[in-house]
């Protein structure tokens, strides 16, 4: 099955697999999706559903808390869509500190 | 002698049972130790100790620790004196308290991260034996790692990262083998890398936003067991970070890519060059950062300073 994903905050759309999570199958777009560890460690992939009915595999406490998780912000890369979606990637707040390469 | 080599990395981890069938079946590592609260100990096989990592099944994909082996038990008692005397707080985890370790010196290094010492882990011996042993082992799964090789911790800014980097060479006697430097004049460092061996690194550190672990490296002997990796990679969907490259930095062989948390894990292939403490220090500069990371197109690839672990505990 596949469904329609709406990227709010690149206002683009693309189809997705039930079968991948979201960042598998957005990451396949340049620039659509932020680089991540497609995993759960690193958090960059941080989102708010709009809508659409989705599954989800255990989220990175570290990153995600339970009040958020049941507001629907979460990792795409723990989730799996099962309805057309509209999401939005929320990104984490630039730091002040220095980071290699900045 | 001190600190020989790196002994374990401890981690977090989401999903155990996908963790276990992931280093098992993919990176060719065996389970030698389950405790009750499932956390899992495994070993590659060119290593003889009991375990080289630890997975603890978590509501967090987080970096606990990082363990290095000192050659004897006495080590341990002259480091405590000096880490102390340095102004950081000790204490002795007795015999048992880490599993199937001696007692273990137990600290938080200036950077905030959590490491141990020990002089003795139990033996187990590499899958080759030691009388007449075949060069790799016939039976065994997956890339086939020989062993883990090192860790790049992430440091919060290029003042921890500074002060983490002399901490190492003053009190454990690490040689500086290459340094990024950045600022007016390049006076700040924003990446080291240090040996305690005659390889280029036994750590090495980034300054970045959080604490946390950027990866752990896992040794195979050159380029073709690099490409014959990415094709294990591959064919199990595992997420690859960057592909086979060269680092300008140690000139390592290597891939970057992910395990089912998401932490960062490396290939890391070759000698690189003999590391040793007269050695003249390898600087990068701010403008060719890059090329000092990924030799061949000299920019920025993957999710090199975005995404990594962070540490469980602040």
């Amino acid at each position: 099955m596949k469904h329609n994903i709406l990227v709010k905050n690149k206002d683009t759309n693309r189809t997705c697999s039930e079968d991948k999570h979201l960042m598998d199958s957005l990451s396949v777009c340049a620039d659509l999706v932020p680089r991540g560890c497609h995993n759960g460690a690193c958090g960059v992939c941080k989102i708010k559903v709009h809508s659409g009915e989705f599954e989800k595999s255990k989220m990175n406490r570290k990153h995600i808390t339970e009040e958020e998780e049941m507001n629907n912000i979460v990792l795409a890369c723990r989730s799996f869509p099962r309805d057309d979606m509209e999401i939005e990637f929320i990104g984490k707040p630039k730091s002040k500190i220095y980071t290699l390469g900045s | 002698m001190g600190i020989m080599r790196i002994g374990h990395v401890d981690l977090n981890v989401l999903n155990i049972e996908e963790s276990r069938s992931y280093y098992e079946e993919i990176m060719g590592l065996t389970v030698t130790r389950q405790d009750e609260d499932g956390t899992l100990y495994l070993k590659c096989w060119d290593e003889w100790d009991k375990y080289s990592l630890v997975l603890r099944p978590s509501d967090e994909a987080t970096f606990n620790r990082v363990a290095y082996k000192v050659k004897d038990d006495s080590d341990l008692d002259n480091l405590k004196v000096k880490i102390e005397k340095y102004g950081i707080e000790t204490k002795f985890l007795e015999a048992g308290t880490v599993a199937d370790c001696g007692r273990v010196l137990s600290f938080i290094l200036p950077s905030g991260h959590e490491m141990h010492l020990y002089a003795y882990k139990e033996f187990i011996g590499k899958d080759t034996g030691d009388t007449n042993p075949a060069p790799w082992p016939f039976k065994g799964k997956g890339i086939k790692a020989h062993w883990i090789d090192h860790a790049l911790l992430m440091c919060q800014g290029p003042e921890s990262l500074m002060e983490v980097t002399k901490f190492f060479i003053e009190v454990f006697d690490f040689t500086l083998t290459e340094q990024v430097c950045v600022g007016p004049n390049g006076s700040l460092q924003a990446a080291t890398w240090l040996t305690c061996s005659s390889t280029p690194h036994d750590i090495a550190f980034v300054a970045g936003a959080e604490v946390g672990m950027h990866h752990f490296a896992f040794f195979l002997d050159g380029w073709n067991d690099i490409l014959r990796a990415a094709d294990v990679m591959g064919m199990h969907n595992v997420k690859i970070d960057v592909t086979p490259q060269r680092h300008g930095i140690t000139r390592g062989e290597t891939i970057y890519f992910f395990d089912p948390s998401g932490h960062r894990l490396e290939t890391f292939a070759g000698l690189g060059y003999l590391a040793q403490p007269d050695m003249p220090v390898i600087t990068w500069t701010e403008d060719e950062l890059w090329r000092g990371i990924f030799y061949h197109t000299g920019v920025e690839n993957g999710a090199f300073t975005t995404a990594y672990t962070l540490n469980a505990y602040k």
